[in-house]
């Protein structure tokens, strides 16, 4: 039988930071995934290491310390993943909209994160084709970007020259326990594996592996579409998003929100998303979301007016009730790790998760009170 | 009930339009192209044609007199969807329709192989050179090679010819014996054709040289030479047969990928072919699809040729007319004597044409590890390895999303069956039945102004 110090199950953005941080710390891993590499919500994400639209302090403080292990990891492994420190820009047409960005970002800086409010001349600057009547807007100069499935496979490419293994096109079929129910073993559809620890970074299905286990997890989908332009010479240099969004990730309706979030990528095209929709795992296209963000795109940049729309693509957030990752042992079965339920900051998050997944299997410290992340919050402990 | 929406006013268009027409109905054909005519009857302003313009008139004339078929030019449909019987399309001039009849009549573009030096200026496709030539007369230059596999490399070669356009040679990299006796197969008119295409050629002391093929293009900022060499029956080279040769233009055709893109949108089931592994729809005996009312024809349902578009066009429209009650399936069977035979002794000879002109895997030792693969986002050959070898890519979609192959402004319309082939080949499998039909999963058919798209629904 094979053996590991830890297996991880999922290869997207999540489950390949756990399994780089803990080969970078000497654990022999070896990652599992149903599908291909980076072929679940992280192929269908945007690559934003967003700091500006957190609001909670702890979301915040897991934001901050991902941002810089970001850059630290591409210090360590190289930057084959386009990863670069973009800037964010917040803005609103409102004075209670502005109101609210002055508030959350006066709440953000006195917890590490930089906010600069900027006037129109400066707006002009930062963003030349921005639509003249915005007068007034918040600069995150920490915001990050990367290509968020090349991420994924530069990270697993490190984990296998650290000894690890990637086994792709592999089922999970359940766990072995000992007789306190602690796990032993991983039953996959190629081989056993021994291992004392499992992380289940399964994103939007991670629920399914809970219950696989014997215990339980809530995370559902919220789908999103993101419009792709054609190539075009750069006209957009941040990510620049209205307060709207910031308003849209934490409500709780159901129905149909959008709100633009523009931005340029390294090959030309121009992202707009991201509409939010809570419809389980639905693909069929929704016109009205488009429409939509086509809409509030071009008010932002008129300019967006003269270019095409080339491709849409749409993915599955993975959420958790109260929106917050759930990161921790789980409260049932000892040796079940789960680091999933990112919502739509999973790629940004990822390697802060990574991190605080790590320590809590090494039984280091934490580089944050990672509490309010645990799964027990949900669980009743039997 | 609505009227029928025919996508595509090629020859398969046409001919059903003209059959719905016929039986007391009413219809609207939709083509990006101004003019009606398809690939085969594509033509300029002036309407001239080299050869068979009269079917092409007599269909344009009939359509024209029936005032209940509109015909819409210049108009894109760039995305389609089947919910509940009705189909609707997407236009780009931002309307929309629906209908519960619709005819997928969207053709086939060219197939292309990559080789070094393909991504020059002055490497077009032959369906490209032939385009180029018809629709506005253009030359493309002067000296010119015709090369890779397929009876419509004589065509293309000999309507240069004719535009003045020296051709210093074609080369069909297949082992064919007898080109005209698979091109007389079809019917006596054929057998005219063929013989009028070498006559045009052999006057012209156009070398054709079987078992041949570019295998490299080079030149500063254009093409200025060729490499050209035998290749073996599988495509390899064989040694010490290479000649290089000035030329400032090449057109290489390597047949047909029927375009499927709004026909995978509308949901219908498709096949894939067992010669060359290209998606085709799936019809019946009256060409419908797997979605009631959805019916395709010509070259949508495997690559065949204008006469078989014709027929199938017209089996298409006849039973449409029957579905929409416009007709009798006895008055239908009258309308219908011979078609379905004539049908099915075509697709055959189609067939055997599709063994005979293959591609066959050698193409792939042409590759240096430089050459574009994808010349949208300029995406090496060494690149595509890359991500299968180092980055662990071990499927054609992971292998596009990380090397952003087929991700540019075609869509993977050319490069689509390209990158499947090379990564299934480095992956040690052939690509997978679903990975072909996913070269053609585009929901965005075509590019639409976002303009428009923020428009629509108001
Ligand atoms: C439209 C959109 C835009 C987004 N934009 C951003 C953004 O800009 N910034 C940001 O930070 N986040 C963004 N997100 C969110 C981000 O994409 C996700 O939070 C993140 O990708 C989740 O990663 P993951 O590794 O947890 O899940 P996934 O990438 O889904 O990986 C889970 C893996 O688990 C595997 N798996 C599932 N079940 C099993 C099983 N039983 N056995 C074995 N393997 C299994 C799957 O095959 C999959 O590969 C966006 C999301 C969407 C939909
Ligand atoms: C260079 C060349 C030479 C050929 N020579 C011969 C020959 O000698 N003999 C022979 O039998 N055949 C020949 N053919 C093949 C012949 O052209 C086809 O068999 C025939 O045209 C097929 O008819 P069709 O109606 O199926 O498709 P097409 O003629 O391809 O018509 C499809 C139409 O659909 C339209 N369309 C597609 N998608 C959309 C969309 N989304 N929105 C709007 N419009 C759309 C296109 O613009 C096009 O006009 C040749 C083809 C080429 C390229």
């Amino acid at each position: 039988m094979k053996t590991a110090d830890v297996v991880v199950i999922g290869a997207g953005v999540v489950g390949s930071s756990c399994a780089l941080i803990m080969a970078e710390a000497g654990l022999k891993v070896i990652v599992v995934d149903r599908g291909p590499i980076a072929g679940g919500t992280t192929g269908a994400g945007e690559g934003n290491i967003m700091v500006s639209d957190k609001e909670i302090v702890p979301e915040i403080e897991l934001a901050v310390r991902s941002r810089d292990a970001w850059f630290e990891i591409a210090d360590r492994i190289g930057n084959n993943f386009e990863l670069h420190a973009k800037g964010g820009i917040a803005l609103s047409r409102t004075d209670s909209g502005m109101a609210g960005l002055r508030k959350l970002a006066a709440h953000q800086s006195a917890h590490g994160i930089e906010t600069i409010e900027v006037d129109g001349a400066r707006l002009r600057e930062l963003e030349p084709h921005m639509n003249p009547d915005i007068e007034t807007a918040i600069h995150y100069p920490g915001d990050g970007q990367c290509q968020p499935m090349l991420s994924a496979a530069y990270f697993l490419r490190t984990v296998r020259h650290l000894k690890g293994e990637v086994w792709q096109r592999t089922e999970v079929l359940g766990f072995l326990k000992d007789k306190d129910g602690a796990i032993t073993g991983v039953r996959t559809a190629r081989e056993e594996i021994s291992t004392r620890y499992v992380v289940n970074a399964t994103g939007t299905w991670a629920g399914d592996i809970a219950r696989l286990a014997g215990s339980e997890l809530s995370i559902m989908p919220r789908r999103g579409f993101i419009l792709v332009t054609t190539p075009a010479p750069r006209l957009i240099h941040h990510k620049v998003y209205d307060a709207d969004y910031v308003a849209n990730v934490a409500s709780d309706s159901p129905e149909l929100q959008s709100s633009a979030v523009v931005e340029g990528t390294e090959s030309g095209t121009i992202l707009i998303g991201a509409s939010r929709e809570r419809i389980g795992f639905d693909s069929r296209m929704n016109m009205a979301a488009l429409e939509r963000l086509a809409k509030q795109a071009i008010s932002v940049f008129p300019v967006l007016s003269k270019l095409e729309l080339l491709r849409v693509y749409h993915g599955f957030r993975p959420y958790s009730p109260d929106h917050l990752p759930v990161i921790g042992e789980d409260a049932n079965v000892k040796g079940l790790f789960h680091c999933a339920g990112h919502e739509g900051a999973g790629i940004g998050t990822a390697p802060g998760s990574g991190e605080l997944l790590t320590a809590m299997i090494l039984g280091k410290p934490t580089f944050m009170d990672a509490t309010p992340f645990l799964p027990s919050r949900f669980q009743g402990v039997a | 009930m609505s009227r029928t929406i025919i996508i595509g006013g090629g020859p398969a268009g046409m001919s059903a339009a003209v059959e719905i027409a016929r039986a007391g109905g009413d219809a609207i054909i939709i083509d990006s192209n101004p003019r009606l005519g398809g690939q085969y009857w594509r033509h300029g302003a002036d309407a001239k044609f080299s050869h068979d313009g009269e079917r092409f008139f007599a269909l344009q004339d009939e359509i024209s007199r029936h005032s209940e078929i509109e015909v819409r030019g210049g108009s894109q449909v760039w995305r389609a969807s089947y919910h509940d019987g009705v189909a609707s399309v997407w236009l780009n001039d931002g309307t929309s329709l629906a209908s519960e009849t619709l005819l997928i009549a969207t053709g086939a573009y060219d197939r292309s192989l990559p080789f070094p030096g393909w991504d020059l200026p002055g490497s077009m496709t032959a369906g490209g050179a032939q385009a180029l030539l018809k629709a506005s007369g253009a030359l493309l230059g002067r000296a010119v090679f015709v090369a890779g596999t397929g009876p419509f490399l004589l065509p293309v070669a000999a309507s240069l010819v004719e535009a003045g356009v020296k051709v210093l040679g074609v080369l069909e990299a297949n082992r064919v014996n007898g080109w005209i006796n698979h091109l007389g197969a079809v019917d006596f008119s054929k057998m005219k054709d063929a013989a009028r295409y070498f006559k045009i050629l052999a006057t012209a002391k156009v070398p054709i040289r079987i078992g041949y093929a570019i295998i490299e293009a080079r030149g500063d900022g254009r093409v200025e030479e060729v490499v050209i060499a035998k290749v073996d029956r599988n495509f390899a080279v064989k040694p010490g047969s290479v000649e290089v040769h000035k030329c400032d233009a090449i057109a290489t055709g390597w047949g047909f990928t029927p375009d499927l893109t709004l026909a995978h949108s509308l949901g219908v089931t498709t096949d894939i072919d067992v010669i060359d592994r290209s998606v085709v729809v799936h019809v019946d005996a009256f060409q419908e699809t797997s979605q009631h009312g959805v019916f395709a024809a010509g070259e949508s349902t495997g690559v065949g040729g204008v006469d078989l578009a014709l027929i199938e066009g017209r089996v298409a429209g006849i039973a449409i007319a029957v579905q929409r009650g416009l007709i009798s399936t006895m008055d239908a069977k009258n309308r219908s004597v011979g078609l379905a035979q004539e049908r099915s002794r075509i697709r055959k000879f189609a067939q055997a044409l599709l063994s005979v002109y293959k591609i066959r895997e050698g193409w792939r030792s042409w590759l240096h590890p430089e050459t574009i693969i994808c010349r949208c986002e300029e995406v090496t050959f060494a690149q595509v390895r890359n991500v299968v070898h180092d980055l662990g890519a071990s499927d054609v979609r992971t292998a596009k999303l990380l090397s952003r192959c087929g991700m540019g402004m075609c869509q993977g319309r050319v490069c689509g069956r390209i990158v499947a082939d090379v990564v299934g080949a480095e992956i040690g499998r052939s690509a997978t039945d679903d990975e072909l039909r996913g070269i053609h999963n585009r929901p965005i058919a075509h590019p639409i102004s976002l303009a428009t798209l923020a428009k629509q629904g108001q």
